[in-house]
């Protein structure tokens, strides 16, 4: 570590032209016959050219909307008669005048939508998760099989989702309310059989939660043949689902309905798709196989709305997480692309999950 | 009283850094391109952002000296901006004209070349974004803003500069990684 700190140093010197001829000539000589330190020069040189230009980019930009905001511009429909706008608000007293009311409508507002939300007393009236309470389904057949022959039912699970396969040293994700209240988690479906999970991050707000396999068996996932999207989606996208509302996956079609999820949630998206409890944490895919999201709940008064958590929110939490630890390699290569649906769904089964968590 | 430039003093003036040419060229042309913006179904944001991509995408012409100029800079920037708008449009399938027709002041060579620098920031961004805290800061504080060690040392609250020199090597590491895996 030490010395390769002490390279990255001559590099950069080097690089910077800060170097004296003869510590130069040494390092070129060096160069000379290190083709790994060369390489390393080389690329160093590659991200500082990149480097140079974002930071350049971005001094402009920055430069640029303060002049922006200088000439508080706006030519669109208030502008037609600009002077006489101008004149208007030349004068002092209407200003206050102006600023008095806009202060009491907005403190009128303020207190009104407190009201309001203290007569909802709940903010996610119409929502509800769809972890799968398989206690509630599975008691009255244990009455059917216990009434059979009077033997208790073997160590059942008490909550259900889905989980999704992020890279291939065993990171998994899912709906932080899938787990929120379980002591072991599991997951398990066809390929890997199933396999013990360690909570590694959580994050509520988005509903998230990254768990790593800790199961003496498991090496690893191979490559993960899918990635996550890097641009948004727009209205009326084909996607797909694949779940566990069921002990076997499901597999559900639908578009995106809106941007925006549950009251305006930007952090996720409206689909419409049928979704079933114990689909939430499974993963949203686009035409293409990219990963655009995460299911991770319902409307319940509209039927056929529920709502998945954006990937690159997804992506931004999981990179926030690992700032300098650097050890989930999320997936990089799509191979899925031009596979047609049905042999996209086939492989994609392979990296999705039953979750199941034991209390 | 803004001052006027001609437009060889804005050539040589954004050659030599000179201040408040950007500003004069984002003043003097941001309402027309906004005009064209606003009658072809954009925002004020929009236009701010074309304009902006327009002055950059000058900028860095000048700088490394590729600019041809065979109109005036005034001409050159509308034509940009009407079509980085128009190629967005086209993206966003709203416009279904043929941008070729427009094409009158890029040669392939040069869009090609466009291209590249827009996919080269784009990934750098991506990295930056990417990299999280502390690391995105120190970096920038480091290689922009050219902080010394031993000010990010002191802003950042490390014990010592060779702590706060190990971290931004690590930074640096992690930015690298990122930036050649996208």
């Amino acid at each position: 570590m030490e010395n390769k700190r002490e390279l990255q140093d001559l590099i950069e010197k080097y690089f910077s032209g800060q170097m004296e001829t003869s510590e130069q000539k040494t390092f070129e000589a060096k160069m000379a016959t290190d083709a790994a330190l060369a390489e390393e020069y080389v690329s160093y040189q590659k991200l500082m050219k990149s480097f140079g230009l974002y930071a350049s980019r971005k001094k402009i930009r920055k430069k640029l909307e303060e002049v922006h905001t200088g000439m508080q511009t706006s030519v669109d429909s208030s502008s037609i008669r600009p002077a006489k706008i101008r004149s208007l608000l030349s004068d002092p007293k209407l200003w206050s005048a102006a600023a008095s009311v806009a202060l009491i409508i907005s403190i009128g507002t303020y207190l009104f939508m407190n009201y309001v939300n203290s007569l909802n007393g709940n903010d996610k009236a119409h929502y509800r998760e769809l972890r799968r309470d398989i206690e509630a389904v599975k008691s009255s057949q244990n009455k059917i099989i216990k009434e059979l022959n009077d033997k208790p039912a073997m160590n059942q699970a008490t909550f259900g989702g889905t989980a999704i396969a992020i890279s291939a040293d065993g990171y998994v994700l899912t709906s932080y309310h899938v787990v929120k209240d379980v002591e072991s988690v599991y997951i398990e479906n066809k390929k890997f059989s199933r396999l013990k999970l360690k909570k590694v991050y959580t994050d509520p707000r988005l509903d998230l939660v990254i768990m790593k396999v800790e199961d003496d068996s498991f090496k690893t996932f191979g490559n993960l043949p899918f990635t996550f999207r890097k641009n948004n989606l727009d209205l009326g996208e084909k996607v797909y689902t694949l779940g566990y509302p069921k002990q076997d996956v499901v597999f559900g079609e639908g578009y995106i309905s809106s941007l925006n999820g549950y009251e305006g949630d930007t952090a996720s998206y409206q689909i419409a798709v049928p979704v079933n409890p114990g689909q939430s944490g499974g993963p949203l895919f686009d035409e293409q196989g990219n990963l655009v999201g995460i299911v991770s709940g319902k409307h319940t008064e509209n039927e056929g709305s529920a709502f998945a958590v954006k990937a690159n929110y997804l992506k931004k939490a999981i990179l926030a997480n690992d700032s300098l630890n650097a050890n989930i390699h999320l997936p990089k290569m799509n191979y899925l692309k031009n596979q047609g649906k049905i042999q996209m769904i086939k492989k994609m089964q392979d990296y999705v999950f039953e979750v199941k968590g034991y209390n | 009283m803004q001052r006027n430039y001609t437009d060889k003093e804005i050539v040589d003036g954004i050659r030599n850094d000179e201040k408040g040419v950007l500003e004069f060229l984002y003043k003097e042309n941001f309402h027309a391109v906004a005009y064209f913006i606003y009658s072809n179904s954009g925002s004020e944001q929009d236009a701010k952002d074309i304009c902006q991509d327009a002055l950059i995408l000058l900028y860095e012409k000048i700088r490394d000296n590729s600019l041809e100029l065979n109109c005036s800079v005034k001409t050159y920037l509308y034509s940009v901006c009407r079509r980085l708008w128009l190629k967005k449009l086209y993206y966003k399938s709203k416009y279904t004209g043929k941008i070729d027709e427009f094409e009158d002041v890029f040669s392939t060579t040069e869009q090609a070349d466009a291209e590249e620098k827009e996919k080269d920031f784009a990934r750098m961004e991506e990295a930056m974004n990417g990299l999280g805290e502390p690391c995105r800061t120190i970096i920038e504080d480091y290689y922009i803003h050219k902080l010394t060690m031993v000010e990010i040392c002191e802003k950042f609250g490390y014990t010592n500069a060779d702590n706060a020199k190990n971290q931004k090597y690590k930074c640096l590491m992690r930015l690298k990684k990122i930036f050649f895996s996208a």
